[in-house]
């Protein structure tokens, strides 16, 4: 069942999945801090590397990923077209100055700038992707719950994370045989056969017994947590949690480290701002 | 009958956190991520025509607007980890807030549950679809995006609106329907006669 | 062991829900004491689900009412709205294990309970294994719950709630998604457990028989919301009171009673068929055997659809091989098989849902591999489980035609069909009636409507009598029946209830682990003790019940089978 799915339901054996959710979480959360704020290539870079590294060290499943990959950089790389062919200039305007290094016509001219300013876009959005997928790769949703738990957010919300995680396969089974009940009924579900207007008529067709049945359920699962203590205690343990180890401790205080920076570079950034964009000075 | 509480304002618009409402909120954000992964029509690069966004217009009626929110939220980020196309919290939280405005619904009398929706209730919904989803996908995203991004203004907003015609019409078009339906689904009829020709 | 110090009382206890007008549970007065094993039973409706709600806490804590009586589990009162401490020694299990099971393995679901006291993870470990030895799921642990039985799953959940200091296990419809042999094993473990922990067992079912596998200290039949009957099993099985509550009685006592009513029933052991002296009854069921049955009506003519060396599999993994089979006009057939044999993915196959990877299925002697799902529905309609996938609209009329109009059927033609499925239903009365206003039972027949208006000539029911009670089981059943009487339908039945089988069909085909392993007559194979061994199911007693008194068995529950119709049909 798990195989549609990304994140695994087991957890791994490599290095990186053996760590705590709370290792992993943290770990997560600092690097996302980092990508999406910074503007400095000269960080992003490094990141970037560090973040492919990890991939790399769980050893994925290139055949499930190889699509995602292929999807996300021709995405970005027809994002990057639109953005220069709507402003060529895009760079020098964040940065203030133009070097113009190649010129077409007076509209479409390549400055340094720009460059530097798709580079590091470039690998922002790679780094977060990279990052997104070693660690939906790598870890379990009730580690990923546990995790959450571990930043001090409320266990409920926690829990609403790997319950959901937990019921999708479900819902999943339900939505197909929904579609197989309307399709007996007589419905054509080809997109290529249907105009759009009658696709939103069946769509709501589907989705009204959908809805119907996932709601159902809510009242007897919410009665079997209740009946084994759900809800009563402040805290809350977790099973799913390895023993944490040294190797743990050590990526913890990494990630506070690169958290601290990171905060050190947004709070300095108020005093004395940063160029918004690096361009190096040859 | 026992007297029914009335609810105070606070109250509507948090949601009681008990556990029906975990519950609640996780199984929509489960159905918001299949949906989001399985039904849906890619109609523009980052864009794509979900009806996913049915899901918390039903949970703000079941348990209130901010468990509506987060079922968005928290759908979408199901989604992200089914798809593995990676975590995209401009989108994310441009759906709470779309999430909170549709599923604003206890707050002018549609009680989909009592079987409570009629024509008032659907106007009030389809103008909160269209202001919910151009407030949340075409002004809290795109200044995300920006934020985290950067990028080219024009493009981020092109695509923006995009979004928010096709999710706010995708709201009204299949979501006006389902509420209809379901509201008959739960409404108690009385003097209901067999008619035997 | 039962010993004389009640542990839940309840005196003149009355409930009324909330979002309801009438009460629920009236003036319920009853006693259980420590260490006893009850069943309380009771159609569908009669309050016995409430009742456990009140001895495990959910009312008040969690569904709000009225409250007049009173009522002590474990010394503490029902009113208190603190049901934790109540929660805390009253283990529940529930009725459906999927919703049951909120974590993400096995282990995980065992720990919850842990896991909500905030129990440091080491100390959690042991009691995991600890609990999970007691119900055999100790190598189980790392399991998903995708990957397991309804009977794991349940196991499971039971397993969770054996925690601390249990002093009462209560089991809510725990038969309900279990085929035969897993219910059987369900039954041995709620045994054991009662026994060897020391705890007051209570089982809330209708399914008497099954449940009276093992021995039962006493039986409480509840009946809309009061108690009907209150006794030990040999007082309520010779009582005859069961059917008028619409609970089914062992069949071997109606056996008894009904082929033999001059001859007195055993006064004691009643509950148990193995145990029982029964030479008495040699002599007349012998004779009654050996006389005339009716000849079997005509089990149709002419094949109109066969599979032919069908194969499918997932990812590889064979869930149906080599199957070959041939159905003809009229016929009525149960495809049987523990859960996971196969059945399911048989009747995609059959409605064109997914596709075979080897072989062919053939209409008519065509090849149905250029027709698409929409087409074969018209020739084969498919009854889903829960009648709540398939409804869509809002009104009955509309549910029915929306096949027809979804295929463009002229008005008139349309007209007609809906009106004529309809009125086969007994819906024609109720067709502007909105969907929301019909019991479930109604929505099921509207289901069957919905496929009748399509007027294929193969309806495929799946597990049609799935977690229904005697009664509704009788009223959906003898629909079923008269409906293919009239039309000359093949029937297919996809069950694990050998009684429906029996009742209900001539032909049985027998899946396990993706083969068939048996095709023929339903008598001659759901009395071969090798086969529904293999198909993880259970004999009937009337089977054990020839064995003893050395009948030959086919011959004898063919006789009886026909005989209980005859009764039925002349009521």
């Amino acid at each position: 069942m798990d195989n549609r799915f990304i994140i695994p339901l087991v957890p791994g054996e490599r290095f990186l999945q053996r760590l705590t959710g709370a290792t992993k979480v943290r770990f997560f959360v600092a690097a996302l801090c980092v990508l999406m704020v910074s503007f400095d290539l000269r960080i992003l870079l490094p990141g970037l590397v560090l973040q492919c590294v990890l991939l790399v060290s769980i050893r994925p499943n290139l055949r499930r990923i190889r699509f995602i990959i292929i999807f996300m950089i021709a995405t970005n790389l027809i994002n990057i077209l639109l953005f220069f062919l709507a402003d060529p200039l895009i760079g020098s305007r964040l940065a203030g100055t133009t070097t113009v290094l190649f010129k077409l016509n007076g509209y479409f001219q390549f400055t340094s700038e720009t460059l530097w300013y798709f580079a590091a876009r470039l690998s922002k959005i790679a780094g977060v992707f990279v990052a997104s997928l070693w660690f939906a790769l790598s870890i379990t949703p009730s580690q990923l719950a546990s995790g959450l738990y571990s930043l001090r957010l409320p266990y409920k919300l926690c829990t609403m994370v790997s319950l959901g995680l937990r019921y999708i396969p479900d819902i999943l089974r339900d939505y197909e045989g929904t579609k197989t009940a309307m399709q007996m009924r007589g419905m054509e579900l080809d997109p290529r056969k249907t105009k759009l207007g009658a696709r939103l008529k069946q769509t709501s067709m589907i989705l009204f017994p959908l809805i119907m049945m996932t709601f159902e359920k809510v009242g007897v699962i919410a009665n079997a947590m209740e009946l084994r203590g759900y809800g009563r205690g402040k805290k809350r343990s977790y099973y799913c949690e390895p023993e944490t180890t040294r190797a743990d401790i050590v990526f913890q205080i990494f990630a506070l480290a690169v958290f601290l920076g990171f905060a050190a570079y947004v709070i300095t950034g108020l005093f004395i701002p940063h160029p918004e964009l690096y361009i190096p000075r040859f | 009958m026992s007297e029914i509480k009335k609810k105070s304002f606070g109250a509507t618009l948090l949601g009681e956190w008990n556990t029906q409402t975990i519950v609640g909120v996780a199984l929509g954000a489960a159905l918001f991520g299949v949906l989001m992964v399985y039904a849906g029509i890619p109609v523009f690069t980052n864009t794509k025509l979900t009806p996913s966004y049915i899901v918390p217009v039903i949970v703000g009626a079941l348990f209130g607007p901010l468990p509506a929110g987060l079922a968005a939220f928290l759908g979408n980020v199901f989604a992200d980890l089914l798809g593995g196309w990676g975590f995209w919290f401009d989108w994310s939280i441009g759906n709470f807030f779309i999430g909170f405005i549709v599923g604003l619904l206890p707050f002018y009398g549609a009680e989909i549950k009592k079987g409570v929706f009629g024509l008032k209730q659907a106007i009030i919904y389809a103008v909160l679809a269209i202001v919910g989803v151009a407030f949340s996908i075409g002004l809290v995203t795109p200044l995300l995006t920006l934020l985290f991004f950067g990028g080219e203004l024009e493009i981020t907003y092109a695509q923006a609106q995009a979004a928010v015609i096709s999710d706010s019409s995708i709201l009204i078009v299949v979501g006006l329907p389902i509420l209809f339906a379901l509201a008959a689904r739960y409404r108690k009829r009385q003097g209901l006669k067999k008619e035997e020709n | 062991m039962k010993s004389s110090e009640p542990i839940i009382v309840f005196d003149h206890f009355s409930f009324r829900y909330e979002s309801q007008e009438e009460p629920t549970l009236i003036d319920i007065s009853l006693s259980i004491y420590k260490g006893e094993k009850v069943l309380i039973l009771g159609p569908s409706g009669s309050g016995k689900s409430t009742l456990g709600s009140v001895i495990n806490g959910l009312i008040p804590a969690y569904y709000k009412g009225e409250i007049s009586g009173t009522c002590y589990v474990n010394g503490q009162e029902a009113r208190d709205t603190d049901a934790k401490r109540r929660m805390g020694s009253v283990g529940t299990v529930l009725q459906d294990s999927d919703a049951q099971f909120v974590a993400l393995s096995v282990g995980e679901d065992i720990a919850f309970a842990l896991e909500n006291q905030n129990m440091p993870r080491r100390e959690m470990l042991p009691l995991v294994f600890r609990a999970a030895s007691l119900v055999g799921m100790e190598n189980m642990l790392e399991r998903l719950p995708y990957e397991l039985s309804g009977g794991q799953k349940q196991k499971a959940a039971l397993a969770g709630v054996l925690h601390g200091k249990v002093d009462i296990l209560l089991f809510d419809e725990p038969l309900a998604s279990l085929d035969p042999k897993a219910g059987m094993e369900a039954m041995d473990l709620i045994d054991g457990l009662g026994k060897d922990l020391d705890v007051t067992t209570l089982i809330i079912e209708h399914r008497l028989e099954d449940v009276l596998y093992r021995p039962i200290d006493r039986i409480i039949v509840l009946s809309e919301g009061r108690i009907a009957a209150n006794g030990s099993p040999d007082e309520i099985l010779k009582s005859r009171v069961l059917k008028s509550y619409g609970i089914r009685a062992p069949l071997y006592i109606d056996a008894m009673m009904d082929i033999a009513p001059e001859i007195p029933l055993p006064g004691s052991g009643l509950d148990s068929l193995d145990a029982l002296d029964i030479s008495a009854y040699g002599e007349a069921f012998g004779s009654f055997a050996r006389s005339a049955a009716h000849a079997p009506p005509p089990g149709g003519s002419g094949s109109l659809f066969a599979l032919e060396g069908l194969y499918f599999d997932y990812d590889g993994t064979p869930v149906l091989e080599d199957i070959n089979l041939s159905f003809k006009a009229g016929e009525h057939v149960a495809i049987m098989g523990e859960n996971g044999a196969g059945k399911s993915t048989l009747a995609q196959l059959l409605c064109g849902t997914q596709r075979p990877k080897k072989g062919r299925v053939l209409w008519e002697g065509a090849d149905y591999s250029a027709l698409s799902i929409a087409q074969l529905a018209q020739k084969i309609g498919y009854v889903m489980q829960n009648p709540n996938q398939m409804l869509v609209k809002d009104i009955v009329w509309q549910e029915t035609s929306l096949a027809l109009e979804l295929r463009n059927f002229p008005k008139e033609e349309a007209e007609r069909r809906v009106k004529q499925a309809l009125k086969q239903t007994g819906l024609y009365a109720m067709r502007n009636w909105p969907i929301g206003a019909l019991s479930y039972g109604q929505k099921k027949r509207v289901t069957i409507a919905v496929i009748l208006a399509l007027e294929p000539s193969v309806i495929l029911l799946d597990e049609p009598t799935a977690g229904q009670d005697f009664a509704r089981y009788t009223e959906l059943m003898s629909f079923v029946e008269r409906l293919s009487q009239n039309n000359a339908m093949t029937v297919l039945f996809i069950t694990h209830d050998l009684h429906l089988a029996l009742e209900y069909t001539r032909r049985a085909v027998l899946l396990s682990h993706g083969r068939v392993i048996g095709d023929g007559d339903t008598f001659d194979i759901l009395c071969n003790e090798d086969l529904l061994d293999r198909a993880s199911l259970k004999k009937t007693s009337l089977m054990t019940l020839a064995q003893r008194l050395s009948i030959e068995p086919a011959a004898f529950v063919r006789r009886f089978t026909e005989f209980e119709r005859e009764r039925r049909l002349s009521v």
